[in-house]
C-alpha cells in the first residue's frame, strides 16, 4: 500500500471522529437549550360568548330603522313609500 | 479598402463560429444538450442543470468570449464569484432562510444520522487517492458524497479549481438521481420489519431555541473549524432571518429572489468552466464513477447508522431515515418517507427523516471544514485576490 493511500484512509478516520466530535457537542448543546428553554403551549384563546343565531327571515335592527326612516319621509314628502328607497344607515 | 465578392464572402465566413470549432467544441455541444435533454424532458435538478448546459452550450460557441477563462466576457465575470467564493456562501443563506431546524431540535440525536453520511465523502476519498488524484484533489471528488452541490462548487473552488466543472456536473446529476440511487440500497440494508417501525411522534420546540440554536451552532462549529464559516455562517444567518420573527423582508429575499438570482450566476459560471480542455479527460469518467459510489457509501453509512441507533434504541428509529443523513433536503427525506410506505401506508417518516436531512447539510458543511483544515490555506484567496477584484472593477469604471 502506497503512502498517500494510508495517508488518505487516516485523514479520513480523524476527519470522521472530528465530525462526530462536533456533531456529538452540538447535540448536548441543543439538549441542554431545550431543557433549559422548555416549549410552552400558547394559552387558549378566550371563547367569545356565542349568540344565539337570528332567524333569516326575522328583520334586523337596520331594517327596522329603514322601515321607519322610510315611511318618516315618505310623510314628510307627501308621497307614498314605493316612490323612493332608503338603501343604507350608518350609526354615528 | 477594396473589397471584390469572393473576398468579403470569404472574410465573412471566416469571423462566423463555424470556421473556428474544433471538435472537441462539437461534442461538448453534444453534452450540453444532453444537459438540456435532462432538465427540461426528464425533470433531472431543472433548476441547476438547465442553465449549468445553457452555459456550456455557450461557452463551447468558439469567439463568443463566453468561457470562465475568457477575460472581459460576460460568464468571465459571473465566474469570479465561483473563484472568489462569493456563490455558494450566498446560496447557503437562501438554503437557511428555507430550513426548518425544528425536527433535528426535536430529536437532536439525528444528528449523528447527518455524520454518519459523510461516510461516503471518506471512502471516495480513499478511492480518489487509489485512483491516482492527489489528496486535494480526491478531497473535492469525495465531498460529491455529501450530496450538497453548493459545498462541492465551495471545495473544489479552493482545493481543485481545474476539476470543478466535472465535480459540479456530478455532483448535482447524482442529487437529482437520489429516487433511483437511494431505494435499491436502503431496501438491500433493511428488513421488512425494520422498515416497518413507526417512530414517535416529534415533541414542540418553543420559539426561542429555533432562535438560539443558528446563534449556537455558528459560535461552536466556526471556532473549531473557522474555515467553514463562510458556508455555515450563512446558513445560519439565513435560518436567523427565518426564525427571528423581525426580518421578514430579509428573510422573504432570501429564500426566494436571493437564491434564484444567485443560483443563475452560480450555474452559468459552472456551466461556462465546461470546456473541452476541461471536461473530455479521463479524470471526468472517473470522477462520475466516484461520485456514484460517494452518493452510494453515504446512503450506506446513514442506513447502517440508522440500524444501530434502532438496535441500541430498542426498535424506536426506523433505520430508513439514516438514508437522509445525505443533504440533498428535502429529496432524500422524500425517499425516506417512499420506501418506509411502500412497507406500510399508515407509516409516515417524513418529518423524522427531516432531522437527518437537515443535519446532512451541517455534516457536510463540518466535512468540508476539516477538508479546509487539513488541505486549505487558511490565508487564501487573501489580499491579493481582492486587489484582483478591485482591478477588475477599476478597469470597468475606466471603460
Amino acid at each position: 500500500m502506497n503512502d498517500a493511500l494510508l495517508t488518505s484512509i487516516t485523514v479520513s478516520g480523524i476527519a470522521i471522529l472530528v465530525i462526530f466530535l462536533v456533531l456529538t457537542i452540538l447535540i448536548f448543546t441543543i439538549k441542554l437549550l431545550v431543557h433549559l428553554l422548555p416549549y410552552k403551549a400558547p394559552p387558549p384563546q378566550p371563547r367569545k360568548a356565542q349568540q344565539p343565531p337570528a332567524p333569516q327571515n326575522a328583520p334586523s335592527d337596520v331594517d327596522t330603522d329603514i322601515a321607519v326612516i322610510t315611511s318618516v319621509m315618505a310623510s314628510h314628502l307627501s308621497r307614498t313609500p314605493g316612490n323612493h328607497q332608503v338603501i343604507n344607515v350608518q350609526s354615528r | 479598402m477594396e473589397l471584390t465578392f469572393s473576398g468579403a464572402a470569404l472574410q465573412i465566413l471566416q469571423s462566423t463560429g463555424f470556421s473556428a470549432i474544433n471538435s472537441g467544441q462539437v461534442i461538448m455541444l453534444g453534452v450540453a444538450c444532453v444537459l438540456l435533454y435532462l432538465a427540461i424532458w426528464k425533470k433531472f435538478e431543472p433548476l441547476l442543470l438547465l442553465p449549468i448546459g445553457f452555459g456550456c452550450l455557450m461557452a463551447n460557441l468558439p469567439m463568443s468570449m463566453m468561457m470562465s477563462t475568457d477575460d472581459g466576457g460576460l460568464l468571465n465575470f459571473f465566474y469570479q464569484g465561483v473563484k472568489y467564493e462569493i456563490l455558494p456562501p450566498l446560496i447557503f443563506l437562501g438554503v437557511g432562510a428555507l430550513t426548518d431546524f425544528g425536527p433535528l431540535l426535536a430529536n437532536p440525536t439525528t444528528l449523528l444520522l447527518g455524520a454518519a453520511a459523510q461516510i461516503g465523502v471518506y471512502t471516495t476519498l480513499v478511492g480518489a487517492v487509489y485512483l491516482g488524484f492527489d489528496l486535494q484533489e480526491a478531497s473535492a471528488i469525495g465531498i460529491i458524497g455529501g450530496a450538497d452541490g453548493p459545498t462541492s462548487i465551495f471545495i473544489a473552488s479552493k482545493l481543485a479549481p481545474h476539476l470543478l466543472a466535472p465535480i459540479a456536473v456530478a455532483a448535482y446529476s447524482y442529487m437529482s438521481l437520489v429516487p433511483l440511487i437511494q431505494p435499491p440500497i436502503m431496501r438491500w440494508l433493511t428488513t421488512g420489519k425494520e422498515r416497518k417501525i413507526k417512530m414517535a411522534q416529534l415533541k414542540p420546540i418553543s420559539q426561542t431555541v429555533k432562535i438560539v440554536f443558528p446563534i449556537v451552532v455558528t459560535i461552536i462549529c466556526c471556532l473549531m473549524l473557522p474555515a467553514v464559516t463562510p458556508l455555515l455562517g450563512m446558513l445560519m444567518l439565513g435560518n436567523l432571518f427565518r426564525e427571528s420573527g423581525v426580518t421578514a423582508r430579509l428573510h422573504e429575499t432570501s429564500e426566494t429572489h436571493l437564491i434564484n438570482i444567485v443560483t443563475i450566476l452560480l450555474a452559468l459560471a459552472v456551466g461556462s468552466s465546461m470546456t473541452a480542455e476541461s471536461f473530455l479527460k479521463l479524470e471526468t469518467i472517473k470522477i462520475i464513477v466516484l461520485g456514484l459510489l460517494a452518493f452510494c457509501m453515504a446512503t450506506a453509512g446513514g442506513v447502517l447508522f440508522g440500524k444501530l441507533m434502532s438496535k441500541l434504541s430498542g426498535g424506536k428509529v426506523n433505520p430508513l431515515i439514516g438514508s437522509a443523513g445525505v443533504s440533498a433536503v428535502p429529496m432524500a427525506a422524500r425517499v425516506s418517507q417512499k420506501v418506509g410506505a411502500e412497507e406500510d401506508h399508515t407509516n409516515f417518516l417524513l418529518m423524522h427523516a427531516m432531522g437527518p436531512n437537515v443535519a446532512g447539510v451541517i455534516g457536510s458543511a463540518v466535512a468540508a471544514g476539516v477538508f479546509l483544515s487539513l488541505f486549505g490555506d487558511p490565508t487564501a484567496p487573501g489580499p491579493e485576490s481582492h486587489a484582483a477584484i478591485e482591478s477588475v472593477v477599476q478597469s470597468m469604471v475606466q471603460r
